[in-house]
């Protein structure tokens, strides 16, 4: 079961990096991973006679986009750095199911409130807005098996953005921004907010526009035309 | 009341202490699919302690699930509920009492294409996966979109060391 994430432990660890997870799941599962490698000697064993030669220790630090953002680059050289104003938008910060939430382990935030995407939103000049769905589930994989799950879901969570007067929802998880991006295909008809990930913030904070708007299915234009250029930086 | 066998035997298959349940509902009051599942989650807990075999793993709840953890996270009996149900969902497909295919046969393609290339080929496991379901146009314009927009790829990344990983999946088989 951990095989997968241990050879990719042990890549990292071998090379003497940290490990950056993207998704939030592979996050999630590579944290549990690690901490079974560290602490359970008996099946650090086991795994490790499966992916020979390679050798996982679980002192590899795993860090999701959040951590590398905050512990990396900082929240004040984000406040420093940017060239745009975007004090204009409003976002509401939507974390995702899985990404604190771990049994038996202590997270990196807390497990059923996070509070450091919004640290970073903030430090970006735009509006993080208070929502009660920063970690609801947005169907993850259902979406190709129970196609009605997913819209289900991911309905709901854009309805809740809509209610708060949000103009866009920023995620760190690539699997909760493509399914909320996907829902005009799911069959939702109603009013589309802009999804964006967490990095596109930065991107918009920094050169005032987005390279990617052509892989956003709903437009992100209304965020784009809410920038604007610092008078004084 | 039946024996005490299916209690113990998902109790050791998992490591969780089921029976430490006491019925709070506090699982079932945080899900976000209970409108879809036939058994709530507690009563699924319930159940394997009285020893409901076939009414719990003949469930659809087991499937519906989303694997989101906040019932696990929750109990106040630090019960992996999650785990649970993945544990639920195995025991069914090996006895061939699961209420639907389709999420086990999506996850069987979606570890066949990680063993073929290394890591997982979109394109290619959606494919696949409708071959196998025989529905080809349910979803052919989210896919065409999604392709348009460059969010799938049409051919395969392999990755390097692939033939050591098929190895090490092999051997997580035996
Ligand atoms: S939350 Fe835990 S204790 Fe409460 S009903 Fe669910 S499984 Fe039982
Ligand atoms: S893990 Fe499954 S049962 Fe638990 S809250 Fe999420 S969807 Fe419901």
């Amino acid at each position: 079961m951990h095989i997968l994430t241990a050879r990719n432990l042990a890549i990292a660890e071998d090379a003497g990096y940290p490990l950056f997870v993207p998704c939030s799941a592979c996050y999630n599962r590579s944290i549990i991973t690690n901490t079974i490698m560290r602490q359970d000697r008996k099946k650090r064993e086991e795994i490790n006679e499966v992916i020979k030669p390679l050798r996982a220790t679980g002192m590899v630090q795993v860090k999701n986009i959040i951590e590398v953002l905050l512990d990396y680059v900082g929240i004040e050289r984000i406040s420093k750095d940017r060239s745009y104003n975007l004090s204009s938008i409003r976002v509401v910060p939507y974390y995702g199911c899985v990404l604190t939430r771990m049994m038996n382990i202590e997270p990196f935030d807390d497990k059923e409130a996070p509070t450091s995407m919004d640290a970073l939103l903030w430090a970006s000049g735009v509006e993080p807005v208070p929502w009660a769905y920063k970690m609801e589930c947005c169907g993850a994989s259902k979406t190709l098996t129970h196609k009605e799950i997913t819209l289900q879901l991911s309905n709901r969570i854009m309805d809740m953005a809509l209610s708060v007067g949000a103009d866009a929802i920023v995620t760190p998880c690539p699997l909760c921004q493509m399914n909320l991006d996907l829902l005009p295909y799911l069959g939702r008809e109603k009013e589309n907010l802009p999804v964006l990930f967490l990095t596109e913030i930065y991107e918009l904070a920094l050169s005032g526009t987005m390279k990617g708007t052509r892989g956003h299915i709903i437009p992100v234009d209304r965020v784009i035309d809410k920038t604007r250029k610092n008078e004084r930086v | 009341m039946k024996g005490l066998e299916f209690l113990q035997e998902i109790e050791s298959v998992t490591g969780e202490s089921i029976s430490t349940c006491f019925q709070c509902y506090k699982c079932t009051v945080g899900c976000p699919v209970i409108s879809m599942m036939d058994i709530y989650p507690h009563s699924i807990i319930r159940h394997i302690i009285l020893g409901n075999r076939d009414r719990v793993l003949t469930s659809k709840t087991i499937w519906v699930c989303l694997q989101c953890i906040t019932c696990s996270v929750r109990c106040p009996n630090n019960i992996d509920i999650a785990r649970v149900f993945e544990a639920l969902r195995k025991i069914a497909v090996k006895e061939g009492k699961e209420a639907e295919k389709d999420t086990w046969q999506f996850d069987e393609i979606f570890m066949e294409s990680v063993n073929r290339h290394g890591r997982l080929y979109e394109g290619g496991t959606i494919i696949r996966y409708k071959i196998k379901r025989r529905d080809f146009l349910s979803d052919f314009r989210m896919g065409l979109g999604l392709f348009l927009r460059g969010r799938i790829g049409v051919l395969p990344h392999a990755i390097k060391g692939r033939r050591v990983l098929k190895g090490l999946l092999r051997k997580r088989e035996d």
